[in-house]
């Protein structure tokens, strides 16, 4: 049997709302996610690229990451594909700082190339490794092609897949992919991703999980455990507090309503999301307080941050609604329906005769 | 808008074809749907390209924010005429369209063409510019303010003041048609009281030939003296004379009071009265309309615009909003207002662009003479954004659904890198045209 430990997209040195801490969580949650792999003593563990957020990390980053790698023990055969984040414009993949490491000899992935094929040996048995950096979609579905040599197992990574699972060659016991950050097993395709490591775009991530893959795979088949992969930091999310029709005092008082069924955190400062919807009117709107309220929430809550989303619309008191507000004869016949002027037909005829001359 | 290449997909411009045009003496351009990057040196011609796009559509070049005011200069230095050929689908019926214009020292020239046919359908500058106007649903202001974002012209927007980045946007808005209205309603206030003025006119000078005439009263007691004169002396030769001349005066005075009272003088005239109180109330009904237009579609667009913006700008801001006065501010994180004057330069060009993306999305919701040209133009637009927000701004404009193709100028290799077509000139000297090559 052959085991694969497979994380992905640990976006090193990003910082949501630039906050500088988060470089620091950033780091714990690979940490944390490769202990949590390492303690299943896997055979492969995998990394499928977007290990750092930019191709030019900060010392501290690239530190952190050589530590990590020298900890682990020889057994474990590392791979750690170039994401798209890993490498500089233009696909130069000899300037990514992965292959810096893999020259250093802490891990293996594509060199100077976008693509590699490899063999390993595992209790005897071979293991084929396609690997596929971060390249043009064209490029990929040629290497799909080209790299057919299969072994006793044959597995893929590639930091994206640009086509459809169930169009994936049927050689591979196992693909596992990154660049989304939400986790997805397709057991139908055996294809695998992870998730990011941590929270990188809160908005795009909010939905989905983030979870460590364990992949056992023998002749018979592939066996799946996972386990979620919590930010090491805690989230709170509102996906949507509805303030329609509120005046600004109601509206001031709803969203500090929701701060305060928080319960302050004893140790650790949370992030703290809100997303506010609805239609007000532009009275409301300015009447928010918006300065106010994360004051008053970030006493209360003494959170890392607290972020409120706008996400309401403004509706102004219109004395007519126009259904065709680019369309000047219908929305002056409302306007004069509504206005119940007594000439309104002749006015009409004006603008017919007028704007009937050319 | 997908990363892949699809011809098939309706966009506005197809074909581009330049003779002794500024730096070109012959030279054709396809454009693609989807994005098209266009790179080379200063002064290789990059800006020429998007100006003969202008100036076949408009018929106008401007440079700097000021007209081109002499459109020879645009010819190829010693070449006596310059042609500027575009093939362009009208997104009013879906039809391919070829215009051609001829610039010749102190006049220009143009045909319009429906796709293969060899007779233009329109000729002569002024009237290839009215059908255009029609066929791309806009007229040049519209496309100055919604679709080419000119070099150094990005931040115009913030630049602007409030009174001329309202009429801006009013134009963006595609609002500009009532004004165009109003002013054809003015001109027929002018028109109805000039009728008015010169009836009143007339109607004076008739009265006034009337007061020295003398009464229908003097007239018919003079006769009637007469009458008796003749009575008493008898037929004579001198009251003959007096007679023929009273008959004269009477004759006057009766054509007099027709034309006084004659349905022009009377009925006409109250009706011509009657419509200028009309036309006047239209006037004034056209210019309120269009402010409750604006402020339904405003809403609309500063949503778009918060989109777009938060999602180049999201890790610093989190709101955008356009005021009564057409002042634009954002707020930060913090809730604190940021005034656009005050945000710095890359969100600043991050805002503009939000903007004008938004306008076109909304105008794809709310147009009725057809669907927004969905092409933007865009002249260096990056100048000012750091590496990271570089690699954001392909991402949006790829991301778009209201715009269908783009055209950039630009030295930034990020934006190369999210182009699927890539124009390259390369200067060759010695008066001669650069070498265009599509690139990869
Ligand atoms: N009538 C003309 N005939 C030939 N060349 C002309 C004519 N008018 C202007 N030029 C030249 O054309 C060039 C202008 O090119 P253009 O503005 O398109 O440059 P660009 O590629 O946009 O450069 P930049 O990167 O500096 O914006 C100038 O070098 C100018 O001298
Ligand atoms: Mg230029
Ligand atoms: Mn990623």
């Amino acid at each position: 049997m052959v085991r694969i430990a497979h994380i992905s997209d640990s976006h090193l040195g990003s910082s949501l709302f630039q906050l500088i801490e988060r470089r620091e969580d950033a780091r714990k949650c690979l940490g944390k996610a490769v202990d949590m792999a390492m303690r299943h003593s896997p055979d492969i563990l995998v990394h499928t690229g977007d290990l750092f957020h930019t191709p030019f990390p900060m010392p501290d980053d690239t530190n952190f990451v050589v530590g990590l790698l020298k900890e682990l023990n020889d057994n474990v055969t590392v791979i750690v594909l170039q994401g798209n984040h890993d490498i500089p414009y233009g696909y130069r993949h000899a300037q990514s700082p992965i292959w810096l490491l893999e020259n250093a000899g802490l891990l293996q992935s594509t060199g100077e190339s976008d693509n590699r094929e490899l063999s390993i040996d595992v209790d005897g048995k071979e293991v084929k490794l396609h690997l596929i950096s971060w390249t043009r979609d064209r490029k990929f579905e040629r290497y799909l092609n080209s790299m057919n040599s299969t072994g006793d197992i044959t597995l893929l990574f590639s930091h994206h897949i640009p086509i459809d699972y169930d169009k994936l060659p049927a050689r591979y016991d196992y693909v596992g992919c990154g660049h989304a950050h939400n986790f997805r097993i397709d057991e139908e395709n055996n294809v695998g991703r992870p998730g990011s490591t941590c929270v990188v775009d809160w908005k795009r991530e909010m939905g989905g999980s983030r979870k460590l893959i364990i992949a056992d795979i023998d002749t018979s088949g592939i066996e799946f455990t996972t386990e979620k992969l919590n930010d090491v930091r805690e989230f709170k999310f509102h996906t949507g507090l509805d303030i329609t029709g509120m005046n600004s005092h109601e509206a001031n008082d709803a969203i500090k309503g929701w701060l305060s069924s928080l319960s302050p955190k004893k140790k650790g400062q949370p992030i703290i999301i809100m997303n506010v919807n609805g239609i007000v009117t532009p009275e409301t709107e300015s009447g928010i307080e918006r300065n106010g309220i994360i004051e008053y929430g970030e006493k209360r809550l003494e959170p890392l941050f607290l972020h409120i989303e706008p996400n309401w619309e403004v509706a102004g008191p219109a004395p007519v609604s126009l259904t065709e507000p680019l369309n000047v004869e219908t929305s002056l016949k409302e306007y004069l329906h509504y206005s119940e002027h007594a000439s309104a037909d002749k006015v009409l005829d004006e603008l017919r005769k007028v704007s009937g001359g050319g | 808008m997908n990363l892949e290449k699809f011809p098939e997909v309706d966009s506005l411009l197809s074909q581009l074809r330049l003779i002794d045009f500024k730096v070109f003496t012959d030279q054709e351009f396809t454009i693609y749907p989807g994005t098209t990057a266009i790179v080379g040196p200063n002064g290789s011609g990059k800006t020429s390209i998007l100006e003969a796009i202008e100036f076949a559509l408009f018929r106008q070049v401007t440079r700097k924010e000021k007209k081109v005011p002499r459109v020879e200069d645009l010819i190829h230095h010693g070449r006596r005429k310059a042609i500027v050929e575009l093939e362009f689908r009208a997104p009013i019926n879906r039809r391919t369209y070829k215009v051609k214009r001829s610039i010749h020292p102190g006049e220009t020239n143009a045909d319009l063409f429906e796709e293969s046919q060899k007779e233009p359908f329109a000729s002569g500058a002024k009237k290839v510019d009215e059908e255009i106007i029609k066929l791309v649903g806009m007229n040049r202001h519209a496309f100055s303010a919604l679709t080419y974002v000119r070099q150094g012209e990005i931040d115009r927007l913030s630049r602007m003041t409030p009174k001329t980045r309202r009429t801006d946007l009013f134009n963006m808005m595609g609002l500009g048609i009532y004004d165009k209205t109003g002013d054809r309603v003015q001109k027929q206030i002018r028109d109805l009281r000039k009728q008015v003025a010169l009836l009143e006119e007339t109607q004076a000078r008739l009265e006034s030939i009337r007061s020295h005439l003398p009464s229908d009263e003097e007239l018919d007691s003079a006769l009637g003296s007469l009458g008796r004169l003749v009575e008493e002396t008898g037929k004579s030769r001198d009251l003959d004379t007096i007679k023929e001349v009273l008959q004269k005066v009477e004759h006057s005075l009766s054509e007099v009071k027709q034309q006084l009272y004659s349905p022009e003088m009377t009925v006409e005239y109250e009706e011509l009265k009657e419509e200028s109180v009309i036309a006047k109330y239209l006037k004034q009904v056209l210019e309120t309309v269009p402010d409750i237009a604006e402020a339904q579609l405003r809403p609309h667009i500063r949503s778009e615009a918060r989109e777009i913006f938060r999602s180049i700008f999201g890790d610093r801001y989190s709101d955008l909003i356009i005021d009564d006065d057409y002042e634009i501010s954002l707020f930060d994180l913090r809730g604190n207002k940021v005034s656009l004057s005050a945000a710095s330069g890359g969100e600043d060009v991050c805002v503009n662009f939000a903007l004008r993306v938004a306008v076109n999305t909304a105008l794809q919701k709310h147009s009725v003479t057809g669907p927004p040209p969905g092409l933007i133009i865009l002249d260096e637009p990056g100048a000012g954004l750091d590496s990271q927000r570089r690699m954001w701004l392909p991402e949006a404009i790829a991301g778009l659904k209201s715009v269908d193709q783009v055209i950039v100028v630009t030295h930034m290799e990020e934006m190369r890198g999210s182009a699927q077509r890539v124009i390259s000139l390369t200067p060759q000297g010695k008066d001669r045209q650069p070498i265009v090559e599509e690139i990869e």
